[in-house]
């Protein structure tokens, strides 16, 4: 597997103050690659820099092998680097049809724009219910649907979700989870942040934790499912370890509510 | 509903032919009136095509009056013929609406104002100040030996509101329409989309500008006589705001409706209490409070809202989820 998006030595702030430091990732071909962090770690920065939307101080974005560092937002979506952005951002007041038709507006999606709307109405048959309803009056899950929509319509090569279970009912969650999981049989590479470690590493293949501004720890699913590392990163406190470096069972759920 | 608007289109368009006559057979009041309608269209359609894209301008003035000093001095000084120095008020326009969207780069709503508003002061300072140029405060008459005639330049107005009125419509048309409301709903998410704001930005601000200049280049050849005050005047900008709330914003027609009415109502209440001082004012005021109070969505919106109504009660039909912003004409 060839590695489709790899960030090296990712330096990214904003004004004076440095937020990722160092960070170095990669996302290979049809891979779903999940970004776990506490709140101030730096993944949404990640997505920024991913996207676009902040350039790196120092380091490499690469992207099918080129370097696109210095290649502006708008241009980033021709490439096939589509983002759901944190807290959806969808359009309020325009219909579910129209936010869709937004998502294909770069010059590279338009001419596939009837297929991939069959795309996502197949995905997300609320969508297709409503798609002539404003979508500022839809719920937090529905509009959930249609940024990640929105963004499959700019025919992804990379799909990046900034916290698609942002503000969502579990059982919606489950839902989204579902739609991002489908996607990602299809063949499509998926970056996703999450708060909600569980669920991500339910559907990632592999993962990265970021702490401050570093990669603290990474590894497969199943390897992060039991670290110690990941735990440590989101409750902030040392945990009792065994002597074989496994978590002792209860110790972590005392310790979360 | 494709009898509204065949209804409607056949509404505009007998309005047209019969504004067309008023320049022929009109009495002087009358073509005095439309003409002031026709120039306040191009304004009022023009701001508007720069709020549809999240650029609040308060300083429509500024392209107004460049536009108009464009005109005078080419005449003057090149004697340039008419529709010449209305290509160089055209050219100004686009040029100083292109600058400032490229100047204030990403600033929006308050700030972006603020600037425009800055614009139109700092080019009024500017003409009083190079007397030798514009004639200063005195102010400067066109000195052209090919004027054109009244009747023709009476129908430029009409041209430049018609021009005015068919690029917005085009534009409505276009897929440009969507980035521009994009953009106005919000810039950053229409980036992630692909979207560059800033070639939107300029594209729509010197096509808005360049309208706005064009307005004040034959109103210059219209009245003969420029100074800064008359050009940069902050009137100007106020009606060409006026007339697109008043009349309906970000739609198409809601801007002429607006001009039509802002002219019509400012007309009337100096006419019947113009002899009281400040009581003309005072009344206008108060009927574009009670306007904006009561026609939220303007007269366009109060139109539509009124036969949508009337086919309601004759036919019941699906309540429209869309709200008014998302109305097309």
């Amino acid at each position: 597997m060839s590695a489709l998006l790899k960030l090296e030595n990712l330096k990214v702030g904003y004004g004076q103050s440095v937020i990722l430091q160092d960070v170095s990732l990669s996302v290979n071909e049809g891979e779903i690659v999940c970004l776990l962090g506490a709140n101030g770690a730096g993944k949404t920065t990640t997505t920024r820099a991913v996207s676009g939307l902040l350039t790196p101080w120092s380091g490499e974005v690469r992207f099918a092998g080129a370097d696109i560092a210095a290649v502006p937002a708008h241009k980033r979506v021709d490439l096939g680097i589509c983002l759901a952005p944190e807290g959806r951002q969808v359009f309020p007041n325009f219909t579910v049809h129209e936010n869709l038709l937004l998502g294909s507006y770069s010059g590279a999606a338009r001419p596939h724009r009837a297929k991939k709307f069959d795309e996502v109405y197949g995905l997300f048959p609320r969508l297709a219910e409503r798609r002539s309803q404003a979508a500022g009056l839809m719920s937090g899950g529905e509009q959930q649907m249609l940024a990640i929509g929105r963004a499959l319509m700019g025919c992804p090569r990379l799909l990046v979700l900034d916290e698609p279970s942002l503000g969502l009912a579990p059982k919606i969650i489950m839902d989204v989870y579902e739609a991002v999981a489908t996607i990602a049989k299809r063949g499509l590479s998926i970056l996703f942040v999450e708060q909600n470690v569980q669920a991500a590493l339910t559907i990632a293949h592999r993962g990265y934790v970021l702490a401050n501004g570093r990669i603290a720890v990474s590894g497969t699913s199943a390897e992060l499912k039991n670290a110690a590392h990941v735990q440590e990163a989101f409750l902030g406190k040392k945990i009792s370890l065994s002597a074989t470096g496994e978590v002792k069972p209860g110790s972590v759920a005392t310790s979360t509510h | 509903m494709m009898g509204v608007r065949t209804a409607s289109a056949s509404v505009w368009a007998l309005g047209l032919a019969l504004a067309l006559l008023i320049p022929l057979f009109g009495t002087p009041m009358m073509i005095d009136v439309a003409f002031r309608i026709c120039s306040l269209v191009a304004l009022a359609v023009s701001w508007n095509l720069m709020a549809s894209a999240g650029l609040i301008s308060l300083g429509h003035s500024a392209f107004f009056g460049l536009g108009a000093y464009a005109a005078i001095l080419t005449a003057n000084l090149a004697g340039a013929p008419f529709w010449l120095t209305l290509v160089v008020s055209l050219a100004s326009g686009a040029l100083l609406g292109s600058g400032i969207a490229l100047i204030t780069g990403r600033m929006r709503g308050i700030y972006f104002a603020i600037t425009t508003l800055a614009m139109s002061e700092g080019l009024r300072v500017i003409a009083v100040m190079l007397p030798d140029l514009t004639g200063g405060a005195k102010g400067a008459y066109l000195a052209s030996k090919s004027f054109p005639g009244a009747t023709y330049i009476n129908f430029a107005m009409g041209a430049v509101a018609v021009g005015t009125c068919l690029i917005a419509w085009a534009l409505s048309r276009s897929r440009y329409h969507f980035a521009f409301r994009a953009m106005r709903a919000n810039e950053h998410a229409s980036q992630m989309l692909g979207i560059y704001p800033l070639k939107y930005r300029v594209a729509i601000t010197a096509i808005s500008g360049s309208l706005a200049s064009l307005a004040g280049g034959v109103e210059v050849w219209h009245g003969g006589y420029l100074d800064p005050a008359l050009a940069f005047d902050l009137h100007i900008t106020i009606t060409s705001q006026i007339a697109p709330i008043l009349g309906g914003l970000y739609t198409l027609s809601g801007p002429v409706l607006g001009a039509i009415a802002t002219i019509l109502l400012g007309d009337a209440t100096r006419i019947s209490l113009g002899h009281i001082q400040g009581a003309s004012l005072l009344v206008f005021g108060m009927v574009l409070v009670v306007c904006v109070l009561y026609l939220p969505q303007g007269i366009r919106g109060g139109l539509s809202d009124f036969f949508r109504r009337r086919s309601a009660n004759a036919a019941p039909s699906g309540v429209s989820t869309r709200p008014a912003d998302v109305a097309r004409p």
